[in-house]
């Protein structure tokens, strides 16, 4: 048990092991000092019968080895009776407070509430003296796990907050791109959020993605209300919630089944809009089976909580018949034909006319249920177009196995949205734009990436142009002369290549131009969205005036 | 009257006393210094630092690190002396004394800091 109440601070917690150390200390000081002394005055008789006193040297190293139990014998002559009655009067209290003192300081040392403050303030340092912009991540859970790994991978910087002090001793030990400094406290408590870097300038971001909507919605006040220049990033599953937060003005609210709804019905209605979505999210494409061959049908929703409702409104929405299985559906509000059951055993399946339906949602948040409802579709019908709802990591490997068409993976959801929203804000614009673009604009650039494809990794990327995010064409706006879209996305030396490049979107003065056509004159401060292989070559274009002047002249 | 601030005065002004008593005579001359008063200046000064820990005003801090600097300038004294007296054969030498009595005047500045910072704090405190 620890000495220290939880509340103290970690300058109270010093304090106190200091006072605590004075006793001991004092004590020790004290029975040297006797002993020590007494040798000194007590005389001694050498072999040739002289007598001699001892010094003050030989006195302490006498008493140092009789008090720690060493024992080196007498020096430098054998001892007189008197010397020998002095020395054992002075061994017991000696090697007793020694074994006091040392005991209790070795205590105050190991105490957990002390190890933590100085853990804590050890913490506090490396924050202090990050350099780079640094995101504050508060939960470290499977979500925190993907969104640190990504980052680091990225050389960008991040400092961790978890509840958990066990998790924060996962993180130590893991082997992340860069140091990662993690701390075992309740991030909703500000004292916390400010040891963990919030009012620190290199600050930019604070992703709260805790399992809780309640402590997310705790960090978001806390940040809004001491650094409201900071953005922040929520996770957030409830409704009520979402519009709480929203209401102080939250910068991004990442509801992971609103997410994966829209990405549903973007694949399910326009799979072409949904190719390129994936290649600019993730670079790849997904071989999603039967995707252009969905048949309109009946669906069934197994399970009406927060994902069932969204799927459901959303499909009614694009016109599609549905039906809704659920245990408890007046107490969820679900349609009044929904059929009661869990849709896990085969009459309840039946009764939702499984024999005629094109697609089966399992969207409960057990996963075990999903599972089982999943298993005993595909025995009924094979034919159907499945999506899973998966709750918890560990069992990626079964979901895996029942060979669902999509998964909802809540973790890579929120991680992905999150890295995307902050590092790369332009890409969230250009997404929600997504769904209003014309098909053969979208199979043009879809073409022209998995062209690039073929030949390299696809990345999405931002560059502001100022004099941080491209010097050579800032310089040259500056001076008053025209650059082109096209001139940053030509090969500079052999005129006829296009780089392996793409521009997606421009935003200038908070308006957003989507696929801008490549003679689009730019304008100091304008923010260009790009995807695709981010080449070298791309790089000097924006910051090496002589290779950008290739291209304009 | 608080008996604990009568102990910690007690400490910090006889810490400066013994010092003062060990420095003065003839720098060179061992006979004008006792080793028994560098050793009580000794003792008396590790007290006086051990009950300065933990103090949590700047003061407090100040007094403390004025303790450590009058320890460490006796201690060297002392080491001085030993390796004066014992290494090198015979008694002290005179150069060796004149730099233990210098130590130790270095500590007694030292010294005198931390009883004017305790007389500031003392009159600090309202009636």
């Amino acid at each position: 048990m620890s000495v220290f109440t939880k509340t103290r601070s970690t300058d109270t917690v010093v304090i106190y092991v200091l006072r605590k150390m004075r006793m001991p200390l004092i004590a020790l000081i004290s029975v040297f000092a006797v002993a020590v002394l007494g040798l000194v005055l007590i005389p001694g008789i050498d072999p040739d019968g002289n007598r001699w006193y001892m010094s003050f040297l030989d006195a302490f190293y006498f008493v140092s080895y009789m008090a720690t139990t060493i024992g080196f014998g007498e020096i430098p002559y054998p001892f007189s009776p008197a010397q020998r009655l002095w020395v054992s009067l002075m061994i017991y209290p000696t090697v007793i407070i020694w074994l006091y003192a040392f005991g209790t300081i070795l205590t105050l040392m190991q105490d957990p509430t002390f190890k933590m403050a100085l853990t804590e303030s050890a913490y506090g340092r490396h924050v202090r003296r990050i350099k780079s912009p640094f995101l504050l991540v508060c939960g470290y859970g499977d979500t925190g796990h993907l969104l640190v790994r990504h980052r680091t991978q990225n050389r960008q910087q991040v400092v961790v907050i978890d509840i958990a002090q066990e998790v924060i001793n996962e993180l130590s030990i893991e082997d992340h791109a860069m140091f990662v400094p993690g701390l075992g406290a309740d991030a909703s408590q500000s004292e916390h959020l400010i040891k963990a870097g919030l009012g620190h300038a290199k600050c930019v971001g604070v992703a709260a993605i805790t399992d809780d909507d309640r402590v997310n919605l705790k960090i978001a006040i806390n940040c809004k209300l001491l650094n409201p220049n900071i953005e922040v990033a929520c996770r957030v599953e409830r409704k009520e919630v979402e519009a709480n937060m929203a209401s102080f003005g939250t910068d991004h609210l990442i509801n992971p089944f609103d997410i994966f709804t829209e990405q549903m019905m973007l694949s399910l209605f326009s799979p072409t809009h949904f190719m390129l979505y994936q290649l600019i999210t993730e670079g790849v494409i997904h071989e999603e089976r039967h995707l252009s061959q969905v048949p309109k049908g009946l669906w069934i929703i197994c399970g009406y909580g927060r994902l069932g409702r969204t799927i459901h409104q959303q499909l009614l929405k694009h016109g599609v018949e549905t039906i809704t299985v659920d245990v408890e559906p007046e107490r969820r509000g679900a349609p009044s034909d929904c059929i009661l059951g869990r849709g896990t055993e085969a009459n309840t399946l039946e009764e939702a006319q499984i024999g005629r339906a094109v697609g089966i949602i399992a969207a409960t948040a057990d996963d075990a249920d999903n599972l089982s409802i999943l298993m005993t579709a595909k025995e009924l019908n094979p034919g159907l177009f499945i999506v899973a709802r998966q709750n918890i990591k560990a069992n990626e490997a079964l979901f895996k196995a029942i060979d669902a068409h999509k998964i909802m993976q809540n973790n890579h959801i929120v991680a992905r949205e999150v890295t995307a929203r902050l590092s790369t804000p332009l890409l969230h614009q250009f997404i929600s734009h997504i769904s209003e673009l014309e098909d053969h604009q979208v199979e043009t650039s879809t073409q022209q990436l998995l062209h690039i494809g073929d030949v390299g990794d696809i990345r999405t990327w931002q560059v502001c142009l100022d004099d941080d995010g491209a010097a050579a064409v800032s310089a040259i706006l500056q001076k008053g002369e025209v650059v082109h879209l096209n001139d940053l996305l030509q090969h500079p030396w052999e005129k006829s290549k296009q780089l392996p490049i793409i521009s997606l979107c421009i935003e200038r003065e908070h308006k957003v131009m989507v696929l801008p056509q490549l003679n689009t004159p730019l304008q100091l401060g304008d923010t260009i969205l790009f995807c695709g292989n981010d080449v070298s070559i791309g790089h000097s274009l924006l910051h090496h005036h002589e290779t950008l002047m290739e291209n304009l002249t | 009257m608080n008996i604990s601030k009568v102990i910690f005065g007690f400490f910090v002004m006889l810490a400066l006393t013994l010092n003062f008593g060990f420095y003065v005579g003839d720098i060179h001359n061992p006979a004008d210094h006792n080793i028994y008063e560098l050793y009580a200046a000794i003792i008396v000064n590790l007290i006086a630092t051990v009950l300065k820990f933990g103090e949590r005003s700047h003061l407090g801090a100040m007094m403390l690190s004025s303790s450590l600097v009058a320890v460490l300038g006796l201690i060297a004294a002392a080491i001085v002396w030993a390796y004066g007296a014992h290494v090198e054969e015979g008694t002290i030498a005179a150069a060796s004394m004149a730099s233990v009595v210098s130590l130790s005047a270095g500590a007694l500045l030292a010294n005198i800091i931390s009883v004017t910072l305790l007389v500031i704090e003392s009159s600090a405190i309202r009636r």
